[in-house]
């Protein structure tokens, strides 16, 4: 904790100069580094000032001066065999150090490709000029992957992101980040996975971008789970066209410090989002929600409904904001996020923000903060179940309602025994 | 929008501020611009003790180190501070004994301001500290106060005659350096009213006060201290209106109450101060810091305030709950229309054990306006117990309008118990169609149903003030609500 933000700034700045010389790339790419490079120089890293910042330092994370990793070539597929989830079948794609170096055959009307220029009809690459860290993410950026489906394909086995991060070595700072396109009418489900493979302390800076075409309908669960040195930057961009559906199903299980920054753009009519999200944190464990569902259109609909547990000396920070512009009349916009607070020392910050510019709306946000209900504890005593098992029993089920949410069973199970298995220890 | 919607909204959007009128009477007033020589200025006229002047000097010299916030949610031309007068007070005339004595048209002022003086003193045996701009004029009752033991005067008086209990007390809650418009009122504050109720004593009566900014180009500072000792009861209401301008005029007012063992304070608003013009020119700026601390355990503070006028309003009435078992209450209607903008909103911070909080914030936006809750619930560390319920609901009429919440909850002990509710929706046409059928016209029909959205809140209004309530409600949102 001894190196100021400033001076890893600098180191930062030193390491991107001499990456960018030996790594070429596509023009646009160049252009679009360079830029980022000079963004950073102008930004610095969050401090609690920042009203988006107010309750997350990353100075634990930074404080080891997390650097690249250097690249890995090759890998054997039999090796991933253990990062797998247990009897789910599914395509695998296999990312290591930000870089795709394995994926399963891909199913029909599915394709993966690296961008030699920037499509027309993307977003602009960099929403959020003052997130340092998506500048980051920029300015280190090999090659741009896209995911695509195509039009009326509907994708039958889920799509497994497996996101491996190589700190054997040393302290590393890693870019993830994936583009996906989903043709109109496509169906398809994905899942995100992230495992480390040494014991170095490990900061994952992570973009994901998804484009959803008219009609199209798209099942995303995300699964966060790392070691006590192990944090997390994470944004997910969603840009939903009409008709639409997206759900995200967000897991932060474990880690040091995660951050988690989901921004719905609802940009055609008839669309639907769902967002469900499950925290929990013990020991020091710090977890971040930042969720922004931004309301362009009329007659959209978005729910939200995040739930966390925090035991030890873990802090939960939710941030969820419903924006409706003023075209975007005939909007309903529900937001709901209860929290159990297990411990003394147990923090939990949470802001819901409604911004509602038109009238003919529906929004409401509910929040609670408590713990586990004493006349139902003694019930359960009461028949004859120890103290212990009554709380995580009581837990369990409160976290379940998240997890029953997810449509594969594999993963619903997959979720449960992880839950399970920590609360065994969470619960004193 | 149908024909008669919009008929219905732009007669709501449409009808101009009714008590736009100035009174005139003769003004003293500070040179303009601010510097140490206008605090020395006001201090002399108020022929205060070198203690204050000293403590106005502290608060200034912190106020020069200090940046305007700019965090909330309204937008408006910056300030100049040194192009204000400071200080304003009608002339100096002999003590006065009876009502007769008073300027007449000052009487006349209160009666367009629908404030019966004479016959509040028989009605609803209310005592008035009426304040026009700066100085208090008359207070009555006061034999009857003082029997009971309750000190109930101007604040300048209170310096003066009261310095023990001002010294004690004054900057307790709200410290001179508290924020940017708390320190610029404790440099240049110049009058108030204090309170003071002593210890196992029922205040005999409702206490008010009447604000009224009639100087242009006079800012206007308020101070206000009220105290209740231990096991003591008082209910405070306090009211304003102002007169047309077209120039903005600035409001940084303070409010500290402070609550001991067993003690409770009502403190109920009525705001109503000029809005500025449908096109959005002129208007009151309203910044104000209203705390108060529950000092002592089992002691209770409630804020209720209905705010229909300002241009802008900043404002957050706050509990510091530090006594066990102490409680703290928020019931707010805040309507904004035309071009004002509100930010407004409260902060609960539980300190002691079982503490009790309970905010409930109706925003009503129409026209062009912006209606913003801001909120903090903050239960520390050793708040253990603690329980708070919040809820605020927005209403909006109008496609122009918006209704934004921002409440920050920061809970930092398990045995808390924290909910929070908030929603946002227009008059459905459904209900308005179902009181259409009933022979209800729109115009009613809106009128019943603001009044049953802000009942939660006006129901906690003393008597003599609900009615005031609802009749500024009527006339903010008139045409349509009443």
């Amino acid at each position: 904790m001894d190196l100021l933000p400033e001076n890893y700034k600098e180191l930062l700045l030193h390491y991107i100069d001499n990456w960018t010389a030996c790594h070429t790339a596509p023009a646009y790419l160049q252009n679009l580094r360079a830029q980022a490079k000079g963004a950073i120089q102008g930004l610095s890293f969050p401090t609690r000032k920042m009203e988006e910042w107010k309750y997350t330092t990353l100075d634990r994370a930074i404080g080891h001066q997390p650097l690249p990793p250097d690249p890995l070539t090759g890998i054997d597929p039999d090796w991933l065999e253990q990062y797998a989830l247990p009897g789910l079948e599914a395509t695998r794609l296999v990312c290591i150090n930000g870089e795709i170096l394995y994926h399963d055959p891909l199913p029909k009307g599915v394709r993966l490709e690296r961008l030699e220029q920037w499509p027309s009809h993307l977003p602009e690459p960099v929403p959020q000029p003052h997130d340092i860290f998506e500048q980051i993410h920029t300015a280190l950026l090999s090659s741009h992957w896209v995911l695509g489906v195509a039009p009326g394909v509907s994708v039958e086995k889920p799509i497994h992101c497996i996101n491996l991060i190589d700190n054997r070595l040393k302290n590393v700072l890693c870019q993830h980040g994936l583009l996906m396109q989903f043709g109109a009418g496509a169906q398809c489900n994905l899942l995100e996975t992230q495992h480390c493979l040494g014991k170095h302390s490990a900061l994952n800076n992570s973009l994901m971008q998804l484009q959803l075409a008219p009609n199209s309908v798209v099942g995303h669960v995300q699964i966060q789970q790392g070691h006590a040195y192990q944090s997390t930057v994470q944004r997910t961009h969603v840009y939903q066209a009409g008709g639409s559906t997206y759900s995200n199903y967000l897991f932060s299980l474990s880690g040091q410090i995660i951050r988690n920054n989901l921004h719905l753009s609802l940009q055609g009519e008839h669309t639907e989002a769902n967002l469900y999200g499950l925290y929990l944190a013990k020991d020091h464990t710090h977890i971040d929600n930042h969720t922004l569902v931004d309301h362009q259109v009329p007659n959209c609909q978005s729910n939200q409904l995040y739930k966390g547990v925090l035991a030890g000396n873990a802090t939960g920070v939710f941030n969820g904001k419903i924006y409706v512009r003023p075209q975007a009349q005939k909007t309903n916009a529900y937001q709901q996020n209860r929290n159990l607070l297990l411990s003394e020392k147990a923090t939990m910050n949470t802001k819901p923000q409604l911004e509602i510019w038109a009238d003919d709306v529906k929004c409401s946000h509910g929040c609670t903060i408590g713990q586990l209900d004493e006349g139902q504890l003694f019930y359960l005593q009461a028949r004859g179940i120890g103290p212990e098992a009554s709380k995580a029993m009581m837990v369990y089920a409160f976290a379940s309602e998240i997890v029953e949410k997810v449509k594969n069973a594999q993963v619903r199970d997959y979720l449960l025994g992880i839950i399970a298995n920590q609360l065994n220890f969470s619960i004193d | 929008m149908n024909g008669q919607e919009e008929d219905l909204l732009s007669e709501i959007t449409g009808s101009d501020y009714k008590y736009g009128f100035t009174t005139n009477i003769e003004q003293e007033f500070a040179p303009i611009g601010l510097d140490e020589s206008t605090i020395h200025f006001i201090s002399q006229k108020k022929n205060e003790p070198e203690w204050m002047l000293q403590w106005r000097l502290n608060a200034f010299a912190k106020w020069k180190k200090m940046q305007e916030p700019e965090w909330a949610n309204v937008q408006y031309p910056r300030v100049d501070y040194q192009s204000i007068s400071y200080y304003a007070a009608p002339k100096k005339k002999d003590k006065l004994q009876s009502l007769d004595e008073v300027d007449p048209t000052l009487i006349d002022t209160f009666n367009k301001l629908g404030i019966p003086l004479e016959e509040q003193k028989i009605l609803a045996g209310v005592a008035v500290d009426a304040v026009i701009d700066s100085v208090s004029i008359k207070t009555t009752f006061k034999e009857k106060l003082a029997e009971a033991g309750v000190i109930f005067c101007a604040i300048s008086e209170a310096i003066r005659e009261h310095p023990e209990l001002i010294k004690k007390y004054l900057g307790m809650v709200v410290p001179a350096n508290d924020n940017f418009f708390a320190s610029l009122n404790s440099a240049v504050f110049s009058d108030g009213s204090f309170v003071y109720v002593p210890k196992n004593t029922r205040c005999p009566m409702e206490l008010s006060t009447y604000f009224r900014i009639n100087a242009q180009n006079t800012g206007q500072f308020e101070r206000t201290l009220i105290i209740a000792d231990e096991g003591a009861y008082v209910s405070y209401l306090e009211g304003c209106t102002a007169p047309m301008r077209d120039e903005n005029q600035l409001h940084a007012a303070v409010v500290e109450l402070v609550a001991l063992k067993d003690a409770e304070i009502k403190y109920s608003t009525v705001q109503n101060w000029y809005p500025g013009d449908k096109n959005g020119k002129g208007g009151i700026y309203n910044f104000v810091t209203k705390r108060g601390i529950c000092k002592g355990a089992n002691s209770k503070i409630s804020w209720t305030q209905v705010e229909t006028g300002s241009a802008i309003t900043w404002k957050y009435p706050s509990v510091l709950l530090t006594g066990d078992n102490s409680i703290g209450e928020f019931y707010s209607v805040a309507v904004t229309n035309h071009h004002q903008q509100a930010d407004t909103g409260t902060k609960m911070i539980h300190v002691g054990r079982n503490t009790k909080s309970r905010i409930v914030s109706k925003g009503i936006s129409a026209g062009k306006s912006q209606n913003s809750y801001r909120g903090l619930v903050k239960v520390m560390n050793r708040a253990d117990g603690a329980r708070n319920y919040s809820q605020c609901d927005s209403l909006l009429i109008g496609d122009a309008c918006g209704a934004h919440t921002f409440p920050y909850l920061e809970i930092d002990n398990q045995t808390a118990n924290i909910e929070h509710e908030a929603s946002t929706s227009k008059i459905g046409e459904d209900i308005l169609f179902y009181c259409n059928q009933r022979g209800i016209d729109n115009e009613e029909a809106t009128a019943m149903i603001v009044n049953g959205f802000s009942r939660e809140v006006l129901d906690m209004l003393p008597m003599e003030f609900a009615v005031e309530a609802k009749k500024l409600l009527a006339i903010s949102l008139e045409g349509s609500v009443g």
